[in-house]
């Protein structure tokens, strides 16, 4: 825990070296927040109010929610660890006396928190002084639940991290199939479009894949689409895909520490 | 008519070293198809769900996508070096650039033709020819011309993006993708008619951006759709694209002349 926390802080501090480029970030995110905000609207207008239980405020509601979780997404593995594959640092990373998933668990954590930290609250305060229609509104009553449903979420994204930098091991350049997952990821989390927007037998799949544990399940609640039967097995949900994915990183993890070889020098 | 030999010899060379790592292309190339297709992938969704946009059909709008996408794609290709050239920058490269005796814009211009984003350009043909194929009244060969000059029209424009967003290296290699609202974002904006958003939103990227001219006016038209603005701007994007890239070159020059080597 004491190790997760100083991890946290680290890369909080190197995320706010970067101040500009974080602003850039939350800036581009507004705007992509905009246009699909805008033209969710001008679907609705085709003479719906509600779609797949979402009504157009609560759409308006979950992109917000989604621009400011963006980095949240599990988009790459832990960079370092790419590094280190290719330079034999990785000897180093096997040789600390901690348990090489939990520390590499506790890394992606921080990898994923410390841009939320800075970027969700500043993308939610823009998105609730927007003009009428565009504005971010939530309902006070599904705050716990829903903050509670957001941190599983990000435990979650951690634990696909952790996998994805377990793969690694078998793969050094972060190309190729690297890249392909973390988009077909996003895409079936919500990231993309609410997975409510979807046909009804296409969204009940995907809302069964882990991927929906991710984003979706906590927007959904958070924008109150869900009673409080469905928000309490949604969280079981994510509570079984986290334990799922925490078992699947560490089986990955010791398969590739096996085989890993590091050239002496 | 020399300059073209030159930059056709020098972007081969770079291919050709691109090429000694044939797998690592390959996999560019599907990564960019996949992530691009995933945009339509969305769009399709949000039509097969709602029906239509704002007057607009799937086939009408894989048209107004198809155009945006190959436009972006080709320029990307072509202007990779100006998306590289925050490094050139930064390692003090751009030193050697002026000592030779072309110009720089040609000289960046030529230092890269970037063609993973193939996989972009494959999607973006792909679904401009399903959304022209999808037209029930069919599409005339003058009307493909237009979508032709449209498309051309884009990739000067983009261009010239990436050309005023390379520019700014000059002053500052910091937080340049605050640009990429008016690239990706661009891209994404302009899948979508221009009638769905606000109008000062509308307005940006008429006047200022003018993306709306590259493909909204022009289909609009085609399509006939009631338009508040006269017939003849269907026809503006290769004169939008042209001063845009002209603009882009300007800025370039001023930040060249700006530019101070570190001295390394």
């Amino acid at each position: 825990m004491r190790a997760f926390f100083s991890m946290v802080k680290t890369a909080l501090r190197q995320q706010l070296q970067y101040r500009s480029a974080m602003l850039a970030g939350v800036f581009t995110q507004l705007v992509f927040g905009l246009i699909l905000i805008m033209v969710y609207t001008a679907f609705y207008d085709n003479g719906y109010s509600v779609m797949g239980g979402m009504a157009l405020g609560q759409a308006v509601s979950y992109v917000w929610l989604s621009q400011g979780t963006y980095r949240m997404m599990p988009w790459s593995g832990i960079k370092d660890v790419e590094a280190m594959m290719r330079d034999g640092r990785i000897a180093f990373e096997l040789a600390r006396p901690l348990d090489l998933y939990n520390m590499w668990f506790a890394r992606s954590m921080a990898m994923r928190t410390a841009p939320l930290l800075t970027n969700l609250p500043l993308v939610l305060l823009a998105a609730c002084l927007m003009p009428e229609g565009l504005r971010l509104t939530l309902q006070p009553a599904w705050l716990v639940l829903g903050a509670l449903s957001l941190g599983l979420g990000m435990l979650v994204s951690a634990a696909m991290t952790a996998i994805l930098t377990g793969t690694y091991f078998w793969t050094i350049s972060g190309q190729g199939i690297n890249r392909i997952l973390p988009m077909i990821g996003s895409f079936c989390a919500g990231n993309i479009l609410p997975l409510a927007f979807f046909p009804e037998g296409v969204r009940f799949a995907l809302r069964m894949l882990p991927f929906a544990s991710m984003l979706d399940a906590p927007l959904r609640i958070l924008v109150g689409t869900v009673d409080v039967r469905t928000a309490l097995s949604v969280i079981g949900l994510q509570l079984f895909w986290l334990a799922a994915l925490t078992a699947l990183g560490r089986v990955v993890l010791r398969a590739g520490v096996k085989k890993c070889m590091v050239q002496g020098g | 008519m020399e300059s073209i030999k030159t930059y056709f010899l020098l972007a081969l060379a770079d291919l050709r070293s691109q090429m000694q790592h044939k797998a690592s292309f390959v996999l560019g190339a599907v990564g960019n198809f996949c992530a691009t297709i995933i945009d339509f992938l969305g769009i399709w969704t949000l039509f097969a769900s709602f029906g239509a946009l704002d007057g607009w059909t799937l086939a009408q709008i894989a048209v107004l996508y198809g155009v945006i996408n190959l436009s972006f794609s080709i320029a990307e290709a072509v202007g990779r070096g100006f998306d590289l050239f925050a490094g050139m920058v930064k390692s003090g490269d751009f030193d050697r650039v002026l000592l030779r005796l072309r110009g720089t814009l040609f000289q960046v211009l030529s230092s890269r033709l970037e063609l993973t984003r193939l996989g972009r350009f494959a999607q973006g043909a792909g679904v401009l020819i399903l959304g022209i194929a999808a037209q029930p009244q069919g599409m005339s060969a003058g009307q493909l011309g237009l979508l032709l000059l449209c498309i051309l029209g884009g990739v000067a424009l983009f261009l010239g993006l990436l050309m005023m967003q390379a520019a700014l290296c000059f002053w500052t290699v910091e937080s340049l993708e605050a640009f990429n609202v008016l690239t990706y974002g661009g891209v994404t904006m302009a899948g979508y008619p221009l009638s769905v958003y606000r109008s000062w939103f509308r307005r940006f990227f008429l006047y200022v951006v003018p993306l709306g001219c590259l493909n909204y006016l022009p289909a609009a038209v085609l399509f006939g759709k009631d338009l508040p603005y006269p017939a003849f701007t269907a026809y503006l994007a290769p004169v939008a694209g042209g001063l845009f890239l002209l603009l882009g070159a300007l800025v370039w020059q001023l930040g060249v002349r700006h530019y101070r080597s570190a001295g390394a």
